[in-house]
């Protein structure tokens, strides 16, 4: 691959992540905490292929300029030497890096959606702590799924009891006419995403995929084994919402 | 005289030039993907429309989902390679291994907890040591239990098991024991010459260190990248293809989960600091099987066998994975048996 191959990967693969940081769609693929480094990972290939370009564009500044080999031996290299502008032998599977590119500039992919869901139960996984303090006051209360799958599954809904509650993201369906209110779950990036789901009560079935915000009352869950108990929220109301910056929880 | 065009033309007086069909596929790529640029401008409506297919979508999502999560670790371990290589002088690493290399073996896979990360970092990291004179048995410990034992895996572990620091240590024992008897036997039956170790990039002598550093992580980055987009894909197409649900059926039978939760650990090229909690997730199986699936992940997935066909050839990751997938698979059962 020559230098100014390698250049426009470098910059094309760098400005890529910039932007995909700057302009919030990052959060699509990997966690919010991943952003420092994937911004200092973008101006590291920034940084390489305009320093190539540089040296592609006043090659007699490079230093060990003196010492280059002249035109014919340099022609003649292999893995081990450096062109006359500074970029070594790559093997053709670099230009692979240009594949991310061109599919972030055709459309940032969506987030993880229905398509993901339907393929995993949402079995609810251990909490953290099994420690459940009461609801925030605020009437209804929003809580994430998680939570509320926690607290129904784990503390039999105690905390639940009488209130009041908000959860919101997408729909899946769950056949039969029946829904679930869903969301993706992230341990690392969108390759390990675990579905969270609450069944959906009282309430028809939005179309697929559709954002909304439900508020209901906590209900008995499918079943009381946590190994495949899913939790139930009784709807009172269901709003359409737009997808949120962050979708996943 | 070094005109950029005449690298191009490769001007016939020049003797042995360059081969005509390594430039002539050069500008054939690049025409390629300036052509690819262009549609993907001003076709962008009616290929949003291919996008938005519920698979592609989700195929395109995964894709770049592991290629942003990996590349910053790929940067880091990259540049810490060319350190190695260009500023750590050789004597310095061989004072701090034991002379023997049966000795040296068990320090370097203790050693791996120094670093944390991807297993895409420990790779690189991994052949620069080799460069550098470590003895490759020590540095292909270090290779693999680096990304298995490092603080960040090890309490995320713990906290994806609550209440089970026995996975924990089952896990660190387990993974310990992998990489150093994969060391001990590349001692006793590896060779040099299985291992394909490219003549690294040099610039010219006077050139100095920081350009020497310049040249190694640019090659390093666009090598092991162009591997890990290979990775990315493979494991983006095998998220896609295999249905999750067909997993409860075989949580029943040991031996079968046993051996489908090691091979998804191949499959899904998660990272190691991330597989504690998708091992947590799959609650329908034994905690035997999922240790597996947490001792096999971070020393054989298809991100690790793409970056170790690129950096130590095709031959040597022909018989280096199975044999790891095998030893590791029998250190989890091993250490299970005593701990869990």
């Amino acid at each position: 691959m020559i230098a100014s191959a390698q250049m426009i990967i470098l910059v094309m693969v760098g400005a890529t992540m910039l932007r995909s940081t700057l302009d919030g769609t990052y959060l699509y693929y990997v966690k919010p905490s991943l952003a420092p480094f994937l911004l200092v990972a973008a101006l590291a290939f920034l940084v390489l292929g305009l320093i190539q370009a540089f040296w592609l564009l006043v090659p007699s500044k490079r230093p060990g300029r003196l010492g280059t080999p002249s035109c014919a031996e340099t022609h003649q290299h292999g893995e081990g030497e450096v062109d006359e502008h500074g970029a070594a032998h790559v093997p053709r599977v670099a230009w692979l890096l240009a594949l991310p590119v061109l599919v972030m500039m055709v459309v940032a992919p969506a987030p993880l959606g229905s398509f993901a869901a339907d393929r995993e139960s949402g079995v609810v996984a251990e909490p953290d702590s099994y420690d459940f303090p009461p609801l925030p006051p605020a009437d209804p209360a929003p809580i994430t799924l998680t939570e509320y799958g926690w607290r129904s599954l784990y503390d039999e809904g105690e905390t639940l009891a009488g209130r009041n509650v908000e959860l919101s993201g997408f729909v899946t369906p769950r056949g039969k006419g029946e829904w679930f209110l869903t969301r993706m779950s992230l341990s690392c990036c969108a390759a390990d995403g675990r579905a969270i789901k609450v069944v959906i009560t009282g309430a028809t079935a939005p179309p697929r995929d559709t954002w909304v915000i439900v508020t209901g009352r906590h209900a008995q869950p499918t079943s009381t084994d946590r190994r495949s108990g899913l939790p139930v929220l009784a709807a009172s109301d269901v709003r359409e919402i737009s997808a949120p910056a962050r979708p996943y929880e | 005289m070094t005109s950029a065009d005449q690298q191009q033309t490769g001007s016939p007086e020049v003797g042995a030039a360059q081969p005509p069909s390594k430039s002539r596929w050069d500008d054939t790529v690049m025409a390629l993907i300036i052509v690819a640029i262009a549609a993907a401008l001003l076709a962008q409506p009616q290929l949003v429309g291919i996008f938005a297919g519920p698979a592609v979508s989700a195929w395109a999502t995964i894709f770049v989902a592991v290629t942003f999560q990996a590349l910053p670790f790929l940067v880091f371990g990259v540049v810490l390679s060319a350190v190695i290589t260009v500023y750590v002088p050789p004597a310095a690493l061989r004072r701090a291994m034991p002379s023997r290399p049966g000795l040296a073996v068990p320090v370097a896979g203790v050693a791996g907890a120094v670093l944390p990360g991807c297993e895409c970092a420990s790779v690189p990291v991994a052949a620069g040591l080799m460069r550098r004179g470590v003895p490759a048995a020590a540095a292909l410990t270090f290779l693999l239990a680096a990304p298995a034992i490092n603080p960040v895996v090890l309490v995320a572990t713990a906290v994806a098991f609550p209440g089970r620091p026995d996975m924990v240590i089952a896990r660190l024992l387990a993974s310990l024991a992998t990489a150093v008897i994969m060391g001990w036997l590349w001692l006793r039956f590896g060779r040099m010459e299985w291992l394909r170790q490219a003549r690294r990039p040099q610039a010219a002598p006077e050139a100095g260190r920081m350009e020497q550093f310049r040249v190694s992580v640019q090659h390093d980055l666009l090598h092991a990248g162009g591997f890990l987009i290979l990775g990315a894909m493979t494991a983006a197409t095998l998220k896609v293809v295999v249905p999750a649900q067909a997993l409860n059926a075989v949580a029943d039978r040991e031996w079968l989960a046993i051996a489908c939760l090691a091979g998804l650990a191949v499959a899904l090229a998660i990272c190691s600091e991330a597989d504690a909690f998708v091992a947590a997730g799959l609650s329908q199986f034994s905690h035997t099987s999922r240790l597996v699936f947490l001792v096999v992940g971070p020393v054989v997935d298809i991100k690790l066998i793409a970056l170790q066909i690129g950096t130590f050839g095709r031959r040597f990751t022909l018989w280096f994975a199975p044999l790891t997938f095998l030893v590791a698979i029998a250190c989890a059962l091993g250490v299970a048996a005593v701990l869990l």
